[in-house]
């Protein structure tokens, strides 16, 4: 496993600047959330700086993904290796993933610190339900979706270098890369819209009315997490699983057989 | 232990390589001699498995070459991008982790020659110490093939000496193939055994430096010049 902690490695220095960078940007946003709240008095003002900033960690990993392997791009010299494709980007994704738990969990207290001690001393926050369940399930969900969309990132840079050295293709690869992501999102919707794939859907599902999760901000209320009638299906997670895979193997392809220093 | 067998490459309606056939040896040191844009550095790229040619195949040691033959070979690129924030023995550790022929103790040896300081980050590097440290990378590697391309370009002639004198004292004459892609040749034309003219794509003369010498009584510049006017 050396191979792989050493792409570890070089993965964390490469982006310690724009991991630092996050954090302080996360840091900066809570801060003037906390001031505009004192200064308006409006605790909600914070509760949607909070709640933005724990569901923009969706995006997290995507944006992770792109600064890293853009840099890889500059030369594509990261090619020049033994280990396989797989293992390439998967010590990418590992890097990504390391970075934002530490961001996410940061966020996540900061959060929270902020909704029940900052402002006022007033108790503002309040979860119904099963709090420490609540949360791991709006994390999880986040996380899984970040993942979800890290993995269609590396496919869609996969394909946009993979059109480099065509030059008749060079100069419409960002057409061709939005025309596919055109392409497998109508593809997309026009089976999750077929009857047989709403019947699958329907196979394991898991009712999650228990774990909904209210936030109480002052006299507002804002929900978050899981309403009502809410229902988790395992058959769609395979499904998606399943999808991970086929995306995450087709980047691994063009990677290995069309991309070029 | 390498052959290519028709090689094209195309990019688009230019040809990078065409049709291009033949047999490098071990124990050997070859020349990839031509002008910018001839298909010198296409064909390192195709042996190291980093471009992937549009017809032929290419053998390493019998193995059809994709992207892992890196397992094989060490490859010193033209290019000039190191990773920013990376000192100099970052860079050591980072290849000692992928390569499992990389000699740490060897490329300690090779930093003390080529006189780079580790702790050095690689971004306070001038080009010439760039340079260097490449060629620390591809040599302190236990390969069976060594590709350098364009070893010396835009270095001082100070720098060259040492890249050369380094060559000289890390090259395995016996068990190694190793390929030079240059258009700068007075530096290592002692070194080299083979020479391939490129042009277009094509290799359009193939001589043996010692043959040269002896037979026709040409340096290889002088061949070179023959070889390539208009």
């Amino acid at each position: 496993m050396e191979f792989f902690k050493g792409l570890i490695y070089k993965e964390l220095k490469l982006t310690k600047n724009w991991f630092v960078v996050g954090i302080a940007l996360l840091i900066l946003g809570v801060v003037a959330g906390l001031g505009l709240t004192k200064y308006f008095n409006e605790p909600n003002i914070f509760a949607v700086v909070a709640v933005t900033i724990l569901v923009g960690h969706g995006f997290y990993l995507p944006a992770y993904l792109l600064h890293s392997l853009n840099i890889e791009a500059q030369t594509q010299l990261w090619l020049h290796n033994p280990n396989s494709g797989a293992i390439l980007f998967l010590a990418k994704l590992t890097a990504g993933f390391i970075l934002y738990v530490v961001s996410f969990f940061i966020a996540f207290v900061i959060a929270i610190w902020g909704l029940t001690h900052a402002v006022n001393g007033e108790s503002l926050f309040n979860l119904t339900g099963e709090p420490v369940l609540n949360i791991t399930l709006i994390g999880l969900g986040i996380t899984l979706g970040t993942l979800f969309l890290g993995v269609w990132v590396l496919f869609y840079w996969s394909l946009f270098h993979s059109l480099k050295k065509v030059p008749f293709l060079h100069s419409i690869r960002w057409p061709i890369v939005i025309g596919t992501w055109i392409l497998l999102t109508a593809i997309g919707n026009y089976v999750n819209n077929l009857p047989i794939y709403q019947k699958l859907k329907n196979i394991g599902i898991i009712k999650l009315d228990a774990y909904s999760i209210e936030f109480l901000v002052g006299k507002s209320s804002a929900s978050a997490g899981f309403v009502d009638n809410a229902e988790l299906s395992i058959m769609n997670g395979a499904i998606y699983t399943i999808l991970v895979i086929i995306v995450f193997s087709a980047s691994v392809w063009l990677l290995e057989r069309k991309v070029e220093v | 232990m390498i052959e290519f067998k028709n090689i094209s490459k195309k990019y688009g309606r230019y040809s990078g390589l065409e049709d291009v056939s033949f047999t490098l040896e071990k124990g050997k040191i070859y020349g990839l001699i031509g002008p910018n844009g001839s298909g010198k550095s296409t064909t390192l790229k195709i042996i190291a498995g980093l471009v992937h040619p549009s017809k032929g195949t290419v053998l390493v040691k019998g193995t059809e070459v994709n992207r892992r033959i890196a397992k094989e070979v060490a490859y010193l690129s033209e290019l000039d991008i190191f990773y920013q924030p990376f000192k100099v023995k970052d860079m050591i550790d980072f290849y000692a982790s992928q390569f499992e022929d990389f000699r740490i103790e060897r490329a300690n040896e090779l930093l003390t020659f080529m006189k780079l300081d580790p702790d050095k980050k690689l971004k306070q590097l001038s080009k010439g110490n760039r340079g260097r440290l490449k060629l620390v990378l591809a040599l302190a590697r236990e390969t069976s093939v060594l590709l350098l391309d364009e070893p010396f370009s835009g270095l001082d002639p100070m720098v060259r000496d040492s890249i050369v004198k380094g060559l000289l004292s890390y090259i395995d004459f016996e068990n190694q193939t190793v390929v030079i892609a240059t258009h700068e040749i007075d530096e290592i034309e002692p070194l080299l055994d083979e020479v391939l003219a490129i042009k277009d794509g094509k290799v359009i003369d193939w001589q043996n430096v010692e043959n040269l010498r002896e037979t026709k009584g040409l340096s290889i510049i002088q061949w070179m010049k023959e070889t390539f006017k208009e």
